[in-house]
């Protein structure tokens, strides 16, 4: 577990209490759909899987801006072949710069632009819970169709938040135990800190806690076993749970796939996942290991634009596609 | 499904309750094979003795799945007591209908009991559920047969109500009034019909969102009750087509059944 798993920073702030209370709600917000890419481990493709759905979806013409919310490690520009810009997200958070929109700066694709992820950790780190509302408030103002959030590795509380607060969850997966152990324990953040800040479950809000604790003595073990037990507690806070479960439904894409046996590893995450935590994780596609990608990354040039015509860049516009199409609002029928 | 429906061997496979022999033997081997101890899909999430739990749970499901005499007394078992079931679908998390991604490959077939192995050489990415659909085989990309995400359209800024073109073309349809829904006494398939044309609801738009299959929809809407799954899953399919359809679900849901509860009766009786 990362450091910052502690349970000081796992306490739950009034903010969060919904994080998608401005989700849907045009009025507030000028963003059409926030996509968050994440998936715990580093090196499963989150960067190169942001920037490469960004630059698709601005090929579709939609307005798009990439943010590296990778705080403390932030290098999308770099995939996106871009310099390290002079303003990041820090100078917002510090309030050097008021306006995050002075923080937005323009790649060479066109509709696509950056919003740089902060340089030091620290003033991240300290984030406060005031700073995240203005945050929030100030992504979902920016002048775009669309927000790529560029998830950094591991499963601190700032970047499950961001998750959450995403229209689009996206999970990068390569077929690897580390990968795959790396993904649940994200996946087990999300869920349970979802569960965690949902207002009508306050009252069991220490069982939730206990179960986020996996060696804890009431021998609450898996989800199911929590539900059981808030579900003793009282049977309203089990159809809230019930809710809250089906409103998760985050997205699957499986990376660095060589062999048939490879793909399928997405079906059976898929299934475990059902039948584990009760969600449907949409298996939304794979990419397949490909090393002219390597080339790319290493002349600092996105694979997109450098090989359109590969099989890859084919599977990142159908990817794209069908998330544009299919949006990230949960139907009423599922729930 | 553990959640609600402990004994529910059906959704424990992730078939659905009218799945073909065929079709329940693969997703046996499928759930066994994600569960098997070497699985990479459980790692790190379930210790040995909750996956062993899993598969006992999943041999315990298809033995009485598989085996028709036994199938029937537990369909019947499960039908008797529909009230502890009922309420808790509608909004269970795991509300049929999405078992959509009935792929198994011969490749995932684990080496395991050899009594099973001729009939599990089952092609890769067959896909049971929607023919039309169905993946070619060498588009291995599609995935979810249903709902794909691998048909490229051609690049286009978003279209605003792509959802419903043709109601913009089309006059809009008179709309049923409340009096009219207010009127009915008894719903039949065919006023769900007449309501849903009269909407400008196409059969297919139903299809892809409900995610119930269309010729469960069709019976229902044919009143065909033969052809309709077991009262459970039929209420589950009103209650998705009332929200759809905006009709109340009050009245129709208890209606429907009712009709369907008198030609069970009398089928029974003959």
């Amino acid at each position: 577990m990362e450091a910052s798993d502690t349970s000081a920073e796992w306490n739950i702030p009034e903010w969060s209490i919904d994080p998608f209370s401005t989700a849907g709600q045009p009025s507030i917000s000028r963003v059409r759909e926030i996509w968050a890419i994440g998936g715990g481990k580093g090196g499963v493709g989150k960067s190169l899987i942001s920037s490469s759905l960004g630059i698709s979806l601005s090929r579709m013409h939609q307005k798009v801006i990439a943010i590296d919310l990778d705080l403390g490690g932030a290098n999308l520009h770099t995939t996106l072949g871009v310099d390290l810009p002079q303003q990041s997200l820090s100078d917002f958070i510090s309030g050097r710069t008021a306006d995050l929109k002075d923080c937005i700066v323009p790649t060479t694709i066109p509709n696509l632009s950056l919003i740089s992820g902060a340089q030091d950790a620290v003033t991240v780190m300290h984030l406060s819970n005031e700073q995240k509302t203005r945050l929030f408030e100030a992504f979902r103002k920016l002048d775009a169709d669309y927000l790529i959030f560029d998830l950094g590795a591991g499963t601190s509380a700032h970047t499950i938040d961001f998750f959450l607060a995403a229209d689009v969850g996206i999970i990068s997966m390569l077929p690897e135990p580390t990968s795959i152990e790396n993904a649940y324990r994200f996946l087990k953040s999300a869920y349970f800190r979802k569960l965690r800040g949902c207002p009508q479950l306050k009252n069991v809000a220490s069982l939730i806690d206990t179960a986020m604790d996996s060696k804890n003595e009431q021998g609450i073990k898996s989800p199911a076993d929590l539900f059981r037990e808030v579900n003793a507690v009282s049977p309203e806070a089990g159809m809230r749970m019930k809710e809250q479960i089906a409103r998760f439904q985050p997205k699957l894409i499986l990376n660095q796939v060589r062999t048939q046996t490879d793909i399928e590893v997405g079906f059976s995450v898929k299934g475990v996942s059902k039948r584990y935590f009760g969600i449907d994780i949409d298996y939304v596609g794979y990419l397949d290991y490909d090393t002219t990608v390597w080339q790319a990354v290493r002349r600092k040039r996105p694979f997109v634009t450098e090989f359109p015509n590969s099989r890859l860049v084919g599977s990142i516009d159908r990817i794209t596609h069908y998330l544009f199409k299919k949006g990230g609002a949960v139907k009423p029928t599922d729930l | 499904m553990e959640f609600t429906h402990e004994n529910n061997h059906y959704e424990l496979l992730d078939v659905s309750p009218d799945a073909s022999p065929q079709e329940i033997r693969a997703a046996y081997v499928r759930a066994k094979a994600t569960f098997q101890k070497d699985s990479l899909a459980i790692y790190s999430l379930m210790d040995p003795s909750e996956a062993q739990e899993m598969v006992a749970k999943i041999e315990r499901a298809y033995q009485i799945l598989s085996h028709p005499d036994r199938k029937r007394a537990y369909d019947r078992d499960f039908l008797s007591n529909p009230n502890a079931d009922m309420d808790s679908r509608a909004a269970s998390p795991f509300a049929f209908g999405a078992t959509r991604d009935k792929v198994i490959s011969i490749d995932r077939v684990p080496p395991m009991e050899s009594s099973l192995d001729d009939e599990l050489l089952v092609p890769p990415t067959t896909d049971y559920t929607a023919g039309a659909a169905r993946p070619e085989p060498h588009r291995m990309e599609a995935l979810s047969a249903a709902e794909s995400p691998f048909d490229i359209t051609p690049r286009q800024p978003r279209p605003t109500a792509s959802e419903a073109p043709e109601s913009r073309l089309a006059p809009p349809a008179a709309e049923p009034s409340a009096i009219d829904l207010e009127q009915v006494e008894e719903w039949t398939g065919e006023q769900i019909r007449r309501i849903r044309e009269a909407r400008d609801f196409p059969m297919e738009r139903l299809v892809e969102i409900t995610r119930i299959r269309r010729s469960y929809l069709n019976a229902l809407e044919m009143d065909d009750f033969a052809k309709l799954p077991a009262p459970v899953f039929v209420r589950g399919f009103l209650q998705q087509v009332a929200r759809e359809l905006k009709i109340p679900a009050d009245r129709l849901v208890p209606s429907y059944l009712e009709r369907l509860e008198k030609w069970t009766q009398s089928r029974k009786s003959r």
